[in-house]
């Protein structure tokens, strides 16, 4: 588990700029979501930590060392992307050891470690099937199994529910809860669902047309920030207490 | 009904557009006279192929055949690249650069080979050299829009998932990216090999006596009027293609059919 920074990230495409002087620390072992309206630049921030874009200006810290000019196959920062979650001519089994096999994990190692998450989510009569012969929860599962396997310091989860029913997003949810816990991982998951961000994460950071607009405990965000977009954007949250998110229509217990 | 007509409609036109020509061809390969009269040819011969063969002309349709699949490949890398650019930066005016790629298309082979001619000759450059240059030139825009449209439709987030799981950019490409993409290589490779391969003008204009290729010396004997070693020279024309074609095809499944690290 790692601390993550976000120092002053500027980002633009042109003329049109997408992130702007977003500051951001994410603490060690931390679940942080941050959560926006579609389209305003969650995306971009994930792939500027992971590194498949750079920032304009400003820097990324990872334990206190710059990583800017870091590979990305030396940040160890793992992503599971919203769609396209699973190599599509790999099956389960190969696609948790993809990652081992390109670190150079002996066999017996690679095996343990494969069988001990095997067991972990269940999903031992699945890792002969090829993504498309598994459901959208399974392939999540799987997606997150080889995440994990090679102990990254930060796993970035983008939009992990797209596309689940309620039934699947709660089981996928529940792993996601344990294996943060288990593994202590510093977990940062991008979400335009108020409700998913409110019930999985520690901190929340909103994120409106490109800036933060607050970062702040999930526990103190049970009165009006005064940030208008926040407030109009949480607009149905009527109070948070024990544990518990009390929204006009629903409960949602943390 | 309207998936059987359709059907039909399909078969007719293979048959009427691809499979009786190619009957002709092959008819006319083995008679030297079918006269309108007769029902069928006579004079069954093997002259056409005599000819072909003790000419060393087949000599020259594995040269260019060799030359048009370095094009290809040449093409196909730079289309690799190009579309991986385009696709996984974000940049302004990406719909400009996409659209350069696409000039040579509307630009006529006579007017470039023209202008061409000239630059080359000023050049120090062999004419090899500025062959290749200009049959990439004329390939890249149909290589570039199939690994286009390929990575298009799929995107480098799995390039991406990889090499977050500590995969370089190499093992990205040949464990990932080659068995996803392959089936897009493979239709790229084509497209600029069958461009590069039926090129005339541009050899007749750039090549010296080195740079014969086939469709230069296949021409004459389609335009005089002896139909027998027309279609013989059309037939091993067509053959050479076909036998790059298959050979690609069947490389580009054993490749996706691979067990990526096994």
């Amino acid at each position: 588990m790692s601390k993550i920074e976000l120092k002053d990230i500027d980002f633009s495409i042109g003329e049109n700029k997408i992130l702007k002087d977003i500051n951001v620390t994410i603490e060690n072992g931390e679940f942080f979501s941050i959560l926006g309206p579609s389209g305003v630049g969650k995306t971009t921030i994930f792939k500027i930590i992971t590194g498949a874009l750079l920032p304009i200006r400003g820097s990324i810290f990872v334990d206190g060392n710059i990583i800017n000019d870091v590979p990305i196959e030396k940040r160890n920062i793992v992503m599971v992307h919203q769609s396209k979650l699973l190599f599509p001519h790999m099956n389960a089994l190969e696609n948790v050891e993809f990652g081992l096999k390109m670190r150079k994990v002996t066999k017996e190692k690679i095996r343990e470690k494969v069988n001990s998450l095997t067991e972990f989510f269940n999903m031992e009569e699945h890792m002969g099937k090829y993504p498309h012969q598994l459901s959208g929860g399974q392939q999540q599962l799987v997606a997150l199994m080889r995440a994990i396997a090679v102990d990254p310091k930060v796993l970035l989860l983008d939009e992990p529910f797209t596309g689940l029913d309620n039934n699947l997003k709660n089981y996928v949810k529940a792993y996601i809860m344990k294996i943060q816990k288990k593994f202590c991982i510093t977990t940062v998951m991008i979400t335009h669902e108020k409700e998913d961000a409110f019930s999985m994460s520690d901190t929340i950071a909103f994120l409106f047309e490109g800036t933060v607009a607050l970062v702040d405990k999930t526990g103190n965000l049970n009165r009006k920030t005064g940030i208008n977009s926040i407030d109009e954007y949480l607009g149905e949250i009527t109070t948070l207490e024990d544990g518990r998110i009390i929204f006009s229509d629903r409960i949602i217990e943390i | 009904m309207m998936k059987k007509f359709f059907y039909r409609v399909v078969l007719f036109i293979i048959f009427t557009f691809l499979i009786l020509p190619m009957l002709s061809m092959l008819i006319w390969s083995f008679f030297s006279n079918w006269r309108a009269i007769d029902i069928l040819p006579s004079s069954f011969t093997f002259a056409g192929f005599n000819y072909f063969f003790a000419s060393k002309d087949w000599y020259i349709g594995i040269k260019s055949t060799i030359f048009s699949m370095e094009v290809a490949l040449i093409a196909t890398i730079i289309s690799i690249m190009v579309s991986r650019f385009l696709i996984s930066t974000n940049i302004k005016n990406k719909n400009t650069l996409e659209s350069i790629f696409y000039l040579p298309m509307l630009l006529p082979v006579i007017s470039v080979c023209l202008g061409s001619h000239k630059l080359f000759l000023q050049s120090p450059i062999s004419s090899t050299f500025a062959l290749l240059i200009l049959h990439i030139y004329f390939s890249l825009p149909y290589a570039f829009k199939m690994t286009y449209s390929y990575y298009s439709i799929w995107g480098v987030e799995e390039e991406l998932t990889a090499r977050g799981l500590g995969a370089s950019f190499w093992q990205a490409f040949r464990y990932i990216n080659l068995p996803i993409y392959i089936q897009g290589y493979i239709g790229s490779f084509i497209m600029a090999f069958i461009i590069s391969y039926s090129q005339y003008f541009i050899n007749l204009f750039i090549g010296n006596h080195n740079n014969i290729n086939f469709s230069m010396i296949m021409t004459p004997y389609i335009a005089n009027s002896n139909r027998n070693i027309a279609a013989v020279y059309t037939l091993m024309y067509i053959f050479y293609g076909v036998v790059v074609m298959m050979l690609t095809s069947l490389m580009g499944k054993n490749i996706a059919r691979k067990k990526s690290l096994s």
